[in-house]
């Protein structure tokens, strides 16, 4: 018996040293204040064998679309075009940005339309995402691959001595798995795990670091998995980095657990590894304590996986060369955060996990209510620091993400020691473990919009799609309603029109533009247009066109007619 | 822990079974389904008719695109299918089931353009009203089905794929070459129903 067990022993490790690597694709990048990104219909080869996948591709990638660049301080112009020929939506995750622009569940973009947000990108330096946020459609469209990352650049992270040559010594690792069916392609009904795990879209990928101090940019975009990271020499790293910024100085670990959508940067030191050597970037999913994400003990089925309860390779990493002017220290301090006091808070929220009780129909939710699109949960005052506890005395883990905001964890489970040294800097993701709750507080400033409500849901897109999620409006109590606009106001010049459509606004506040074609098919959506600028109509097709305008005091919608 | 264990367990076991019992039940409410005759434009202004093509032994209708990146990977598969079994009796015609009003790419004068850019061989009918795909119950594209003329009516003989390998169709498995050349010999089709894949087609309601 011990003998058979050596013999498979012997070839287990024959085949695992005989293991391929892929090349790690590292994403396009796109920089600027004028980001184009077409969502398209497209395939991918993603298993060794058999036939392409049908994916979702952002303009020329096939699964996992462009890195987007931005500086705090700079306004960055959008321009979303919808090629799918199913309605989605874009979500800036993590981005502080009026509700009309946040891309969630009301921002829809219908096929063949163009959506153009604008924003003050006034978040710190740190790794953001985008990705589609279509109620009840969230999973689908994640699970084909439509999302990119956002990485926000400000004054204070250049200063600092930190590697950031993108793709040589930065590297964005976005982690998910799938499951296949016997055609290659993605189950989406009642799966919560995949079966194999694709960074930045390629199966069991290798990449070729430097010998020097190296970034790693850590997304979790599963639907459930959560990552115990780790490196297979059980080497030490430094956090420098959550969700939202930097931390206050490095945090040094040998594990660290990333939940569905929180993302974090961590330094690794390579300088005194040998050229020629290899380490893994592992998750230690093993063993963990019920209700971990991941955990389940099943291979197969609805909560099951291949990779579920087991330590797996995220990424082979080989030593090479160390660049020029490299990065040999990890800094003693990084910047200091100025985070609101706890007792600053004026409003105390409580949020409570309820339903997905196995074998009860409801579903996961917030406070005994389903997500209703046409409800408001909650009415948060403009410029008003609130305490929110989430409460999860429920069956099983979630993540918690808000909108709008990025805030500061201060307490688990009632502890303000609780908090781990890693959770300390600004973040829009939580982790909350079964039988736990954790409180956070924020400021929600800027932006009040009494219609236009931001999202608070459960990162596990299914959970999300299901329900578990609820919207608050930011409400500027202090704000004057005016009279209604009537169409003597709005005058549009030329028209007919060429290239750019001017209006003529009377001092009306404009909301939001609709452009709608002959047959009624909406070409162009512009919340809160810059409409001095005038609209830009060079790619539409020559025909007549209605402007649906709505103005910002009263929600009127007034049509116009043009030509071009 | 293990009682939630065995709960799960037990939901993953009835999701398997209801999964086999919908493709069970699949195949039992498209194979032999009859289909009546449909007349549509063509992208070359013509009208195609199902009526009176009483000289074919089989119709293989496909359901394709002008947007889908994976549905156009077929088109010199499908111009050599159209020219290998039309002498044999099999005609191959493709129908556009996707909704131009919500999707511009997919109007009747971007599939002229398209017909004549890829030289189609075969016609390319526009399903304005979506009728057609719905009387298949036609998911995606591209999605193929065979037609055969049993008891003066067309009656869906094959649904599935056309091969499985888009990029490479050397090393792929021709599934609706199988299904014709089984149907012109007069012989079962093995595989009737096969899993299809591609841009979804979203219906109007």
């Amino acid at each position: 018996m011990k003998s058979i067990f050596f013999l498979f022993s012997c070839l287990c490790s024959a085949f695992l040293s005989a293991q391929t690597y892929n090349p790690l694709w590292i994403p396009d990048t796109l920089s600027g204040s004028n980001i184009t990104l077409t969502i398209k219909d497209t395939f991918a080869q993603l298993r060794a064998t058999g036939n392409q996948t049908i994916t979702g591709g952002i303009n020329n990638s096939q699964f996992w679309g462009p890195t987007i660049f931005i500086n705090k301080g700079d306004t960055v112009h959008m321009n979303v075009l919808n090629k799918l020929n199913d309605s989605t939506t874009i979500h800036w995750h993590g981005m502080h940005l009026p509700a009309v622009m946040d891309g969630g569940p009301h921002q829809v973009i219908p096929p063949g339309t163009l959506w153009q947000p604008y924003w003050k990108v006034t978040n710190n330096a740190a790794t953001y995402w985008y990705h589609p946020h279509l109620h009840e459609m969230t999973l689908e469209h994640l699970t084909k691959g439509i999302g990119g990352f956002i990485i926000v650049n400000d004054q204070e992270e250049s200063a600092l001595a930190l590697p950031r040559k993108y793709g040589i010594d930065d590297i964005p690792l976005m982690l998910t798995s799938r499951r296949y069916n016997t055609a290659n392609q993605f189950v989406v009904q009642n799966v919560a795990y995949g079966d194999y795990l694709l960074v930045n879209g390629t199966r069991d990928p290798e990449i070729t670091l430097p010998k020097q101090i190296v970034r790693l940019r850590l997304l979790n975009a599963e639907v459930e998995r959560a990552y115990n990271f780790g490196f297979s020499d059980n080497r030490k790293f430094y956090i420098i980095a959550n969700d939202g910024g930097l931390l206050d100085k490095p945090v040094q670990v040998s594990k660290l657990l990333v939940a569905v959508g929180e993302r974090y940067e961590i330094l690794v030191d390579l300088s005194n590894d040998n050229v020629g050597s290899s380490i893994n970037l592992m998750s230690y999913n093993a063993n963990q304590p019920f209700g971990f994400p991941g955990g389940e003990p099943a291979a197969q089925g609805n909560f099951g996986s291949l990779l579920n309860n087991k330590d797996f390779n995220c990424l082979r990493i080989n030593i090479g060369k160390s660049t020029n002017s490299p990065i040999t220290s990890i800094p003693t301090s990084l910047i200091s955060n100025q985070f609101i006091n706890s007792a600053e808070a004026t409003v105390n929220r409580s949020i409570n996990v309820k339903g997905g009780v196995p074998g009860n129909p409801t579903p996961f939710n917030f406070n005994d209510k389903i997500f209703d699109i046409n409800r408001i949960d909650n009415t948060v005052n403009l410029n008003a620091i609130e305490k929110w506890t989430i409460t999860n005395s429920n069956v099983f883990g979630h993540t918690f993400h808000i909108h709008d905001v990025q805030f500061k964890l201060v307490a688990r489970n009632g502890n303000t020691n609780a908090v781990g040294l890693h959770e300390q800097g600004w973040k829009d993701v939580l982790y909350l473990p079964r039988n736990e709750n954790a409180s956070f507080i924020a400021k929600f400033d800027d932006y009040a919009d009494p219609i236009h409500p931001f999202m608070y849901h459960c990162h596990f897109s299914n959970h999300e799609d299901g329900g578990m999620m609820g919207q608050f409006v930011v409400n500027n109590p202090s704000s004057i309603i005016d009279n209604m606009p009537d169409e003597s106001q709005y005058t549009l010049f030329p028209n007919p029109a060429s290239d750019v459509i001017f209006m003529e606004n009377k001092g009306v506040e404009i909301y939001y533009i609709t452009i709608v074609n002959s047959v009624g098919k909406s070409v162009m959506m512009l919340p809160q247009p810059e409409i001095h600028k005038g609209i830009s109509i060079a790619h539409l097709p020559k025909g007549m066109y209605y402007m649906q305008i709505m103005d910002a005091a009263t929600k009127t919608t007034i049509t116009k007619q043009f030509s071009k | 822990m293990k009682k939630l264990f065995y709960v799960y367990m037990i939901f993953f076991i009835l999701i398997s079974l209801s999964i086999s019992e919908i493709n069970a039940k699949e195949k039992q409410s498209i194979i032999n389904r009859v289909i009546k005759p449909f007349a549509a434009n063509t992208a070359l202004g013509t009208l195609f008719s199902l009526h009176g093509k009483d000289e074919y032994a089989a119709i293989a209708v496909v359901f394709t695109c002008n947007h889908c990146p994976f549905a156009n990977l077929y088109t010199d598969r499908l111009n050599a299918f159209y020219q290998e079994y039309l002498p044999k009796g099999v005609l191959l015609i493709a129908i556009n089931p996707m909704d131009s009003i919500l999707y511009e790419d997919e109007t009747l004068i971007n599939m002229k353009t398209k017909a004549l850019k890829d030289n189609f061989l075969f016609p390319y009918l526009q399903d304005a009203d979506q009728s057609i795909a719905k009387a298949f119950s036609a998911d995606f594209t591209p999605q193929v089905y065979l037609l055969q003329k049993r008891h003066s009516s067309w009656k869906i003989v094959y649904k599935g794929i056309i091969d499985d390998n888009g990029k490479s169709p050397e090393i792929a498995r021709k599934y609706l070459k199988e299904a014709a050349d089984s149907l012109l010999l007069q012989r079962p089709i093995k595989d009737s129903i096969i899993e299809s894949f591609g841009c979804k087609i979203i219906y109007r309601h």
